[in-house]
Order: C-alpha cells, then sequence, then structure tokens
C-alpha cells in the first residue's frame, strides 16, 4: 500500500517563560491511502495539534519547528500560503471539534458549501451548484432542501453531516475528523460515524479520526496510534491495540475501560494523574 | 402573521405606558424645583418700564400660565392640551409656542448628530475590525489603539474647549460659535450651505472623535472575539480566502452587537449632544433644553423632553423590528417559544 500522508519527524512548539511546551514532540505518522487511522490520547496529548499542523493552521505563538508533512510526496511545509490554502479542502479537509458551531450563524447553508467550492474555483451556474449540494447532502443522508436552512435551524447531527458533506465536496485525499461527535448525544453518534465511514469509501479518502472515545475507535479505525505528551506511544493495528496492548500506558487505557469481566484499574489511573498534577505544581 | 401583529400591539402597549410615566415625571419635577418661572418676564417688565412689577400684573400673569391653579389641575389641562396637539406657550419667550421653538432646533440637531454618529459608527467600525483582525502584526494599526484610548476616555466637552480654542480662537480657521452667520439669509444657496458648514465642522469634529474612540475599541475587541470561533476556524480549514474569511465571517458576526449600539445611540440623536451645543452656542435641542432649565420655562421643558421620549422610543421600536434582518436567529413573535 502506498502512503498518502506522511508525517516525518514533526515538532510543535509552545513558547512559555520556561521555555517551550513541546506539544508534539517528534511525531512520525504513516497514513496509507484509503486508511482509516485512530489518534487516541488523552486531553492536551497534542493529537489536534496534530491535525491543525497537517492544516498548516497552528496559531502563533504556537509553532511548526522541525519536520516535514508529506502529502503524496510534497512536503506542505514548503507550500507557499496561497498554494497551501488552495491544499485545504481539496486535498485534505478537516472535519472540527464542535460541531454545533462550526457553521456561520447568520449565512444559510448553501452560502457556506459554495463558500468552499468558489474557494477552489468551482464555477458552476447557479443550477449547476444546486445540483451539486443536493448530491453531496443526500450522500450524508440530508435533504437536499437544507440549503435553505441557518445553522440554528439544524440539529447536532445535522450540522456535522453539513460538516461531513463540505468536507467531501472536492473529494480530499485525506480528511481529519478532530473529534467530530464530541458535542453528539451516543445514537447520532452512531449515526455521523456510520456516515463518515460510507463518504469515505465512496471517494477512497483516507480518514484520521482523532478522539478519546475507545468504543467509538474500535469501530472505526483500522489501526491506532495512541499519543501522550507529545509523543506517539503505540502504533498497531486496532485488533492488537485492544488484545495485545505492548505500551505499558496502553495497558493502563484499554485496562480502564468498563468490562463485565474483569475489574477496573480506572481509580489508579486517575491517582496517577492527580500525583503527575501535584509534581507539576510543586515544580512551578 | 398574527405573532407579529400581537407583538406590535404589545410595543404600542409599552410605548404608551412609557410615554405617560415619563410625561408625568417631567411635568412634576421642575414645579418641584424652587424659583419662579416667571422671574424672567418680570425682571424683563421691571427693566423696560422702570421699577417694581405691580402685584395685578404678576396675578395676571400668573393666570395666563395657569400658574395659579393646583398643581393637579395644571396636570390635567396639560394632558387636554397635548391630545390635542398643544405643547403651550414658552414662558420665558413668550409670546413664542413651544412647538415653534422645537421646530426650528430639532433640524439643527439632527443634522448634526445623525451625520456625526453615521460617520464615527462606520469609521471607527472598520478601523477597529482592520486592527483586531491584523492583531499586532502592523505596527502602524497598532498605533491606533493608544490614540483612540485617548480619545475614548477624552470628556467631549474638554475636546469641544480645546477644539475652539485652537482652531476658532488662536488660529480662527473656524468660526467661534452658532450655526450659521448672524444675519444671513437663510435660504437654498451655494454660499449659506458652506457657512452652515463651517459652523458645523468644529461640534462635528469634536462628536466624531470621541465617539470614534468607543466604536474603534468595541468593535477591535469583538473582531478579535470572532476569531476564537468554531466557524472561523472551519472557514479556514475549508480554505476559504482570508478576505472572504474577514467579511463574511468575522465582520459580518460581529457587527451585530455593534449595530445594536448604533441603534441605541440613534435613540438618543434628538437628546443632542447637550454640553457640545451649549459650548459652540448651536441652536439644537441640546441648547434649548439647556436654556429651558436654566429659565425654568415648564412649557419648554416638558416639550423637548416628550420629544426626545418619543423618538427613542420610536428608535427602539425600529431595532425590534429590523434585527430579524441582519440576525437570521432572532424571529419576530417566537418570544413564547
Amino acid at each position: 500500500m502506498n502512503s498518502v500522508l506522511e508525517i516525518i519527524d514533526l515538532e510543535v512548539h509552545f513558547p512559555t517563560r520556561r521555555g517551550p511546551v513541546r506539544a508534539v514532540d517528534g511525531v512520525s505518522l504513516t497514513l496509507h491511502a484509503g486508511e482509516r487511522l485512530g489518534l487516541i490520547g488523552e486531553s492536551g496529548s497534542g493529537k489536534s495539534t496534530i491535525a491543525l499542523a497537517v492544516m498548516r493552521m497552528i496559531k502563533p505563538p504556537g509553532k511548526i519547528v522541525g519536520g516535514q508533512i508529506l502529502l503524496d510526496g510534497v512536503d506542505l511545509l514548503t507550500l507557499s500560503d496561497e498554494a497551501m490554502r488552495r491544499t485545504r479542502l481539496a486535498e485534505v479537509a478537516m472535519v472540527t471539534q464542535g460541531a454545533m458551531n462550526s457553521l456561520n450563524p447568520v449565512i444559510k447553508i448553501r452560502s457556506q458549501m459554495i463558500d468552499g467550492l468558489k474557494a477552489h474555483g468551482v464555477e458552476l451556474s447557479k443550477s449547476g451548484y444546486e445540483e451539486k449540494l443536493g448530491e453531496l447532502l443526500t450522500a450524508v443522508g440530508l435533504e437536499p432542501g437544507v440549503v435553505d436552512l441557518y445553522p440554528h435551524e439544524l440539529s447536532g447531527g445535522m450540522k456535522q453531516r453539513v460538516c461531513i458533506a463540505t468536507a467531501i465536496s472536492l473529494k480530499p485525499k485525506v480528511i481529519i475528523a478532530d473529534e467530530p461527535t464530541s458535542a453528539l448525544d451516543v445514537v447520532v453518534q452512531r449515526q455521523v460515524m456510520q456516515t463518515l465511514r460510507r463518504v469515505q469509501d465512496e471517494i477512497g479518502a483516507a480518514v484520521i479520526l482523532i478522539g478519546h472515545d475507545m468504543g467509538l475507535m474500535a469501530q472505526f479505525a483500522q489501526r491506532v496510534a495512541v499519543m501522550r505528551r507529545g509523543h506517539i506511544l503505540e502504533d498497531s493495528e486496532v485488533h492488537q491495540i485492544f488484545a495485545n496492548p505492548k505500551d505499558p500506558y496502553t495497558r493502563e487505557l484499554m485496562e480502564s475501560l468498563p468490562s463485565f469481566d474483569r475489574d477496573t484499574r480506572f481509580m489508579q489511573v486517575i491517582e496517577e494523574a492527580a500525583e503527575e498534577v501535584a509534581a507539576v505544581a510543586a515544580a512551578q | 402573521m398574527g405573532a407579529f401583529w400581537k407583538y406590535l400591539g404589545n410595543r404600542i402597549l409599552i410605548f404608551i405606558i412609557t410615554v405617560f410615566l415619563a410625561v408625568t415625571v417631567v411635568f412634576l419635577v421642575p414645579r418641584w424645583l424652587p424659583g419662579d418661572p416667571l422671574q424672567s418676564v418680570y425682571s424683563k417688565m421691571a427693566g423696560v418700564g422702570g421699577g417694581a412689577v405691580s402685584d395685578e400684573l404678576i396675578a395676571e400673569y400668573r393666570r395666563r400660565f395657569g400658574l395659579d391653579k393646583s398643581t393637579f389641575d395644571q396636570y390635567i389641562s396639560f394632558w387636554r392640551e397635548l391630545l390635542r396637539g398643544n405643547l403651550g406657550y414658552s414662558i420665558a419667550s413668550f409670546p413664542t409656542r413651544v412647538s415653534t421653538i422645537l421646530r426650528q432646533a430639532v433640524p439643527w440637531t439632527i443634522g448634526l448628530l445623525t451625520f456625526t454618529t453615521l460617520v464615527s459608527w462606520l469609521l471607527g467600525s472598520l478601523l477597529g475590525a482592520m486592527v483586531g483582525w491584523s492583531d499586532g502584526k502592523s505596527k502602524k494599526l497598532n498605533a491606533l489603539v493608544p490614540i483612540a484610548l485617548v480619545l475614548y476616555t477624552t470628556p467631549y466637552y474638554i475636546l469641544a474647549i480645546l477644539l475652539v480654542f485652537l482652531l476658532a480662537y488662536r488660529w480662527a480657521i473656524f468660526p467661534l460659535s452658532g450655526a450659521y452667520t448672524l444675519g444671513a439669509d437663510k435660504e437654498w444657496s451655494w454660499s449659506f450651505a458652506m457657512d452652515v458648514l463651517e459652523h458645523a465642522a468644529l461640534p462635528a469634529l469634536s462628536i466624531i472623535l470621541v465617539s470614534l474612540g468607543w466604536w474603534f475599541l468595541s468593535m477591535r475587541s469583538l473582531i478579535i472575539s470572532e476569531k476564537g470561533q468554531d466557524y472561523i476556524l472551519w472557514a479556514e480549514a475549508r480554505g476559504l480566502p482570508k478576505r472572504r474569511i474577514f467579511w463574511s465571517y468575522a465582520f459580518r458576526n460581529a457587527l451585530l452587537p455593534q449595530t445594536t449600539g448604533l441603534a441605541l445611540s440613534f435613540g438618543h440623536i434628538v437628546g443632542g449632544a447637550l454640553i457640545t451645543e451649549v459650548i459652540f452656542a448651536y441652536p439644537g435641542l441640546g441648547y434649548v433644553i439647556y436654556n429651558s432649565i436654566q429659565q425654568l420655562d415648564f412649557p419648554v421643558i416638558q416639550g423637548t423632553v416628550l420629544l426626545l421620549i418619543v423618538s427613542v422610543s420610536v428608535a427602539n421600536l425600529l431595532i425590534d423590528m429590523l434585527y430579524p434582518i441582519i440576525d437570521p436567529r432572532i424571529r419576530i413573535g417566537d418570544g413564547g417559544n
């Protein structure tokens, strides 16, 4: 299988008065064409920072200080701002966290979806746009009439579907879904994930799914990378991760999952985390 | 549509209650103040006739203005006349009607304040948005922030006095006071228009500069908080050009609270920039209010304040009607759900 996205030794730092915080510290990750990769880790482990780094949307003072991000062999970090802008959505699309607020509240769905097309030079007639948007919305299980609505007239699940429909509008090679279901209830979560799975199949895009919901990961991902403190601890097949985790942290993570046939060690993980926080506080 | 009419009916009811209460207060308060509104009339007569004014004459004047009756009777007859559209006569400049005084003052105030409010709002909003969007990247734009802070914290009358001193007294570029050269023909001519503009320049400038600072700072912080919104992030992730994100996403959304601010300040236009008008002796409503309060000219105070209340209420009603156009999330009549 050939790789579509290759992250090599990525370093993203946020400067502070006590030296840089290494949000992403020497991460290498390969994504094969059409693959579904899960990226899991606790809050602050750097998984969303990787997503923003691939989009080249790290906000100052954060900065990509080293490494390469190869998309089909081209290093995204060497592209001009304009070339990078064109790459977004067309080559790498992102479905963001916070499904509830991703859409501009004062503009109708139609013009928000057309915005993405126009930004990449897709000029269609009025009916051409209408047809295109209709197809995209149908693909994610929405009525074409949704284009006439404002975001506040949609449910959370519908909004996230609009985001997915937009993300696939230019058939990108890679879709990065950063906790796409974090604000949704479990039933809608499942529907949105199924939708993402289906459209991903249809356009053959590779997907990076970021999150910390093990259940969702197990259902969706083929391969899972575990992150902590800016490092990737383990990168294995999904069955491997669940059945036979190599890294001690991954093992703890797996054991923290509620299960019918064994006691959880989840209190212990929390206690360790509390000790770490205390240690950081004491160091200051 | 039924919901709309019910809403409108509610609003009109609130409007009527507001006007009733405000007019009552405005009727009572000046009458509780010490002093006699006829004092100026007596001294004028004393000046002309030489010597004291006779008791019969004073009694006659009190009767003419209804001041001999109880406050309650005056109140009733005030409402009776008001409903007939009669605001009565000014006491201090009898026999001029209150309506005449208002009609002469309103165009000056509205002309001056509509212009200054719009200009400072537009300019302040645009500059503030640009500075907020660039967020420290441009040194030149950033220099505007402390300037705006100074302007915003300067009391407008101090700025006005400063402008008068420098530009009208020291260098005499602009006229000192008034709205036009006394004795000029008030006609639709080029020279009279230029004369009016010259006189309006300094009052306008002092109001614009000060309110510009406020609009600038408010828009700047609105845009900065817009930049953290999820829809801005997602717009960027879709590869939209910066220009499009700025206008249709950041600016468009920041405009909502900013427009509320504009609409509210329109309500205050009729009140005028009172002190500015006094400093420049600009013959607008602010000047009229100031003089009428000094002279305890009850009918004029009542008339101007009534006009103020009505226009603020109407402005508020208009905002409520127009707001759904700029913010689709607001629908008239949905309040109960």
